[in-house]
């Protein structure tokens, strides 16, 4: 199996003049194309902090981060945008989507980005919302979408660059238990049917129920590790 | 970069509320710049018009060197190629002629040195309008009548009153001796109290017989019809007469004013530059909630991939579209009120008017239309904007991500 992100040794120290908060403190982890994983650990452990370096948003204090094959900290500012943008898709908690924009319109912005053809990008969009279950809500902005919808929207956008795998920080935290399964039986099946990686926090027992492999994190370390090949 | 235009025009109409407090930020900014430097214009005019226009008019030709030597002898002859000349002007609607000088005025036991104007009955009304300034007694009914009208300052101070005599004594042209003794018909009055303490009024042809200047005028006043074309038409004129004659603009033949006026700029300057800084804080209040508003959507638009770059020629585009709207929108609105204003003027109370009467001045809050206050405020106020918009460029600059994506 092709490994799609190596760390080794990584740290993560904030504010390292001030009052230093050492929120990863040597994390060793393999994630290899077509997992659907979680990483999981009490609040405070570490999740956001490892998953925005995984990302390219933020950069570590110390360790060594390959996503496909690069090593991105050696990456510029411009260099690691573009490398999110054709490596990386995300998918944030919440409020994932440009407001004025419609949920078609949002999904075709990352193909913009990458200008793609007009042509290209309706028809990846209409596929890919369809995938999700939103053909008939591509005209909505999300103001006019539950939070669910918004987040089916978003897991949308996030594969429409074909990225190598999809970091989501707690996509269900804040969808009620119903949007949330429906939004991982979605997840569950992009994963199956088009081998896409997903790798996602969460605190919510039923998401993790739900994750083929399970990384713990506590404070900062890395506690278990635990697949279980569904 | 058809793309940036469409996104910043999507954020722009699909953001109605957003884009519409922001338009309205900068039309009311608009709007008060305009007000104020209409009043502070129309303030100016006001002076002006006080002095020169109740007056000396706004420009006048004289014979060479009059002006300096403010002598009789140097009335110019009033011949009909000088008045055709003046007249071709295509902003020179009519003349008015006269013959001013000086005299001593005297009544039965008190005598006063006093401004003699010998006045065309008619067209005197563009400058002096005697008529509609008189208290008692009733205005001439021909230029060679023999009558003074005087006014009511000098009136009081000689004790005269309509039906009394009044008698001239004065130098006449080239050394004559010069005098008269005419009945009073009426007396008027100046809002100024120089000059109503001093002016004696004759018919002109009647003054021309006493002061043996038969055809002659110490000046002629062109009366213009847009008063904007001054400095141009004063140019004009001095060339088409040529070296015989001198034609002078108001702020020539009272620099003094200029000054007062140049003077009273700076201070509205000042009070300009105060407006400029509130209308600042007002914009710049309104774009940084609407930038603090928009941070985590920023961070989202560079963490999926948006070059900063490319987001930061979005929101600037939005903020110049937006920012001509309301400066647009500021004209707009802008133009109604400052016409209304202009013909309605804001007469002030009666405790102000004392006040303004002893400096001289009209107790009216006055507006000006000129079409300069448009343009310049206009782009002043529509560059505020466009700095203040830097911000949220700024911003976008130096967003740390992860700080506003945990909100
Ligand atoms: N930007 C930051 N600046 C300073 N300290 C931070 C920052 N982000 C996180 N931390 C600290 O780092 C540690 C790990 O935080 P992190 O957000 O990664 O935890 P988490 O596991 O995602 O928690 P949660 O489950 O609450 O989301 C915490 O102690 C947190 O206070
Ligand atoms: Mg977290």
């Amino acid at each position: 199996m092709k490994p799609i992100i190596e760390i080794s040794g990584l740290e993560k120290i904030y504010n390292p003049t001030k009052v230093a908060v050492h929120a990863l403190r040597g994390i060793d982890l393999t994630i290899n194309e077509g997992e659907f994983s979680a990483i999981v650990g009490p609040s405070g452990s570490g999740k956001s902090t490892l998953l925005n370096l995984i990302g390219g948003l933020d950069s570590p204090s110390a360790g060594k981060i390959k996503i496909d094959g690069t090593d991105i900290s050696n990456l510029s500012e411009n260099e690691l945008i573009e490398f999110r943008l054709r490596k990386i898709g995300f998918v944030f908690q919440a409020y994932n989507l440009i407001p004025v924009l419609t949920a078609k319109e949002n999904v075709e912005f990352i193909m913009l980005l990458q200008n793609s053809s007009k042509q290209a990008r309706e028809e990846r969009a209409m596929n890919l919302l369809k995938a999700v279950g939103l053909h008939a809500e591509v005209d909505r902005r999300p103001v006019e979408m539950s939070g669910g919808q918004q987040q089916r929207v978003a897991v949308a956008r996030a594969l429409a660059s074909k990225p190598a795998f999809v970091l989501a920080d707690e996509p269900t935290a804040n969808l009620d238990s119903a949007s949330a399964e429906n939004l991982l039986d979605i997840m569950e099946q992009l994963n199956r049917d088009e081998k896409i990686t997903f790798l996602f926090s969460t605190h919510d027992a039923r998401v993790v129920k739900r994750a083929r492999r399970v990384v713990t994190l506590e404070d900062g370390l890395i506690s278990t590790d635990i697949s279980n090949a569904k | 970069m058809l793309t940036f235009v469409r996104l910043a025009l999507r954020n722009i109409f699909r953001n109605r509320g957003r884009t519409f407090i922001t338009i309205a930020a900068v039309a009311l900014a608009v709007l008060l710049a305009l007000t104020m430097r209409s009043m502070q214009y129309g303030a100016y005019g006001n002076m002006i018009k006080n002095v020169v226009g109740f007056y000396t008019g706004y420009a006048k030709v004289n014979a060479k060197g009059f002006w300096e030597e403010k002598s009789l002898d140097l009335a110019l002859l009033d011949e009909p190629s000088v008045r055709e000349k003046i007249l071709a002007h295509p902003n020179v609607i009519d003349l008015v002629p006269r013959l001013e000088t000086g005299a001593l005025a005297a009544s039965e036991d008190v005598t006063k040195g006093s401004i003699v104007t010998g006045i065309d009955i008619e067209k005197e009304k563009y400058i002096v309008d005697v008529e509609n300034k008189m208290q008692t007694g009733k205005y001439f009914s021909s230029n060679n009548e023999q009558s003074v009208i005087i006014s009511e300052g000098l009136a009081k101070f000689l004790k005269l009153g309509v039906g009394d005599t009044l008698v001239l004594l004065s130098q006449g042209f080239r050394a004559t001796s010069a005098s008269g003794k005419y009945p009073v018909i009426g007396t008027m009055r100046f809002g100024s109290p120089d000059l109503n303490g001093n002016m004696v009024f004759l018919p002109i042809e009647t003054a021309q017989y006493m002061y043996a200047a038969e055809e002659r005028l110490t000046s002629i006043v062109p009366i213009m019809s847009n008063i904007r074309k001054l400095d141009q038409t004063v140019m004009d004129l001095k060339s088409s007469l040529g070296e015989e004659y001198e034609v002078l603009g108001w702020n020539e033949m009272i620099p003094e004013l200029v000054q007062l006026i140049e003077a009273d700029n700076k201070g509205g300057m000042i009070f300009l530059s105060i407006l400029y800084i509130i209308i600042s804080f007002g914009i710049f209040g309104t774009i940084l909630m609407m930038t603090t508003e928009r941070l985590y959507e920023f961070a989202v638009l560079i963490s999926i991939g948006m070059k900063r770059l490319k987001l930061m020629i979005v929101v600037f585009l939005e903020a110049l579209f937006i920012n001509f709207l309301g400066v647009i929108a500021g004209c707009i609105i802008g133009v109604p009120v400052l016409v209304y204003f202009y013909f309605n003027p804001i007469h002030l109370g009666e405790d102000l008017s004392d006040l303004s009467e002893q400096y001289n001045i009209e107790p009216v809050l006055n507006f000006s239309l000129n079409p300069e206050i448009f343009y310049s405020q206009a782009i002043l106020v529509f560059i505020i904007a466009v700095l203040v918009t830097l911000y949220p460029v700024w911003k976008i600059k130096t967003l740390d991500l992860i700080n506003a994506l945990r909100g």
